[in-house]
């Protein structure tokens, strides 16, 4: 069976294997909720269709209008890269704003007296 | 243009320093012995800022108050510290004020003027841009474009440091940009809340630490990309 599969399919199944080991890890210990497993599941699920039945995403690309399944798979990927990147820039930021939030509150609470000084 | 010493009691500067051992102790003494209340916010400088503030307020106990972020988190942060602690003193007015050394200490009863004659909420103090270097008003005039194409609001200085508020203009402010951007996101802001705004010409002073910092090419880059991100959160 393993020696009619051509090599980036293996590397792409291996890695599947370990991405959704990984997460359902993370599942365990309460690092991510069941939503993430659930999306990082499908989104792995379907690379690895994609991977045995090119032919699949020949037929999607046809319904959006576009010639080779190639090209579908790349229009889709950076997309959602694109998607990702805004989504982890807003994220960033947003903590950003929660640790400016609690770094001036602390400052503010603890103003520097000259006694906090001679104490030292 | 006399203010009596009782009115300054009143009268709030909130001074970010970020790694400024050089000017800090200057800066915030000059301040005090004027007999203004100076707000120093020591934005996780790396240097000996926070030690020499601390030594500066043995001199002036009652003038100089002093706040610390643990951690570097920006001008437009300290900023807001800066504020918000003013305005749980008390005070009445409050400027904001560069601590590189690069605002004239003079300019400070300039920018309380219109706030105090009730002709305006907030106050900007204007630098004149033939007195800058090439680089820098090329940088600033960019940036007075952008926060007219951006916030519809044209102004002589978008970026200037020296800015004045009464009590409740400052309460109204909310900025929440934590870099440079900042200056811009104030203007924003005077202008959503329709505060009366007037500007005021100042001068300024150029040394080899005031050139370092502020407004040049990168950091416009930086505060334009912020402006558009900003334009799909609101």
């Amino acid at each position: 069976m393993l020696g009619s599969l051509h090599l980036y399919q293996v590397v792409i199944i291996i890695v599947a294997i370990f991405s959704i080991l990984f997460i359902y890890n993370r599942l365990r210990y309460k690092k991510s909720t069941p939503a993430t497993f659930v999306l990082f599941c499908v989104v792995w699920v379907f690379v690895l269709v994609m991977t045995f039945v090119p032919d699949v995403s020949t037929l999607i690309a046809m319904k959006f209008g576009m010639g080779r399944g190639l090209d579908f798979i790349s229009v889709v990927g950076l997309i959602i890269c694109f998607y990702l990147i805004f989504k982890l820039y807003i994220r960033i930021e947003d903590n950003e704003q929660q640790m400016d939030k609690l770094i001036r509150q602390l400052a503010i609470d603890n103003e520097i007296t000259l006694d906090d000084e001679d104490e030292e | 243009m006399i203010i009596m010493s009782d009115f300054k009691d009143d009268v709030y500067l909130v001074v970010p320093a970020y790694n400024e051992e050089k000017t800090v102790s200057e800066i915030i003494e000059g301040i005090a012995k004027e007999g203004y209340n100076v707000l120093l916010v020591n934005d996780g400088s790396a240097d000996n800022t926070l030690e020499l503030a601390i030594e500066s307020k043995r001199k002036y106990p009652d003038k100089i108050f002093i706040v610390s972020h643990m951690i570097n988190r920006g001008l437009g942060a300290a900023l807001n510290t800066g504020m918000e602690a003013a305005i749980k003193k008390d005070a009445q007015y409050i400027i904001t004020f560069d601590a590189d050394g690069q605002h004239a200490i003079e300019d400070i009863s300039k920018v309380i003027q219109p706030l105090y004659d009730g002709e305006a909420d907030a106050v900007i103090g204007s630098r004149p841009f033939e007195d800058m270097p090439l680089s820098k008003s090329f940088a600033n005039i960019v940036m007075n474009f952008l926060t007219l194409i951006f916030y519809r609001r044209k102004v002589k200085d978008s970026q200037s440091g020296l800015r004045a508020f009464t009590r409740d203009a400052a309460s109204k402010i909310n900025v929440v940009s934590s870099g440079y951007g900042v200056s811009s996101e104030f203007i924003k802001e005077i202008t959503d809340n329709n505060l009366r705004l007037s500007e005021v010409t100042i001068t300024t002073i150029y040394t080899p630490e005031t050139q370092n910092k502020g407004t040049d090419a990168i950091v416009g880059l930086k505060i334009l990309f912020k402006m558009i991100i900003d334009l799909f959160r609101f």
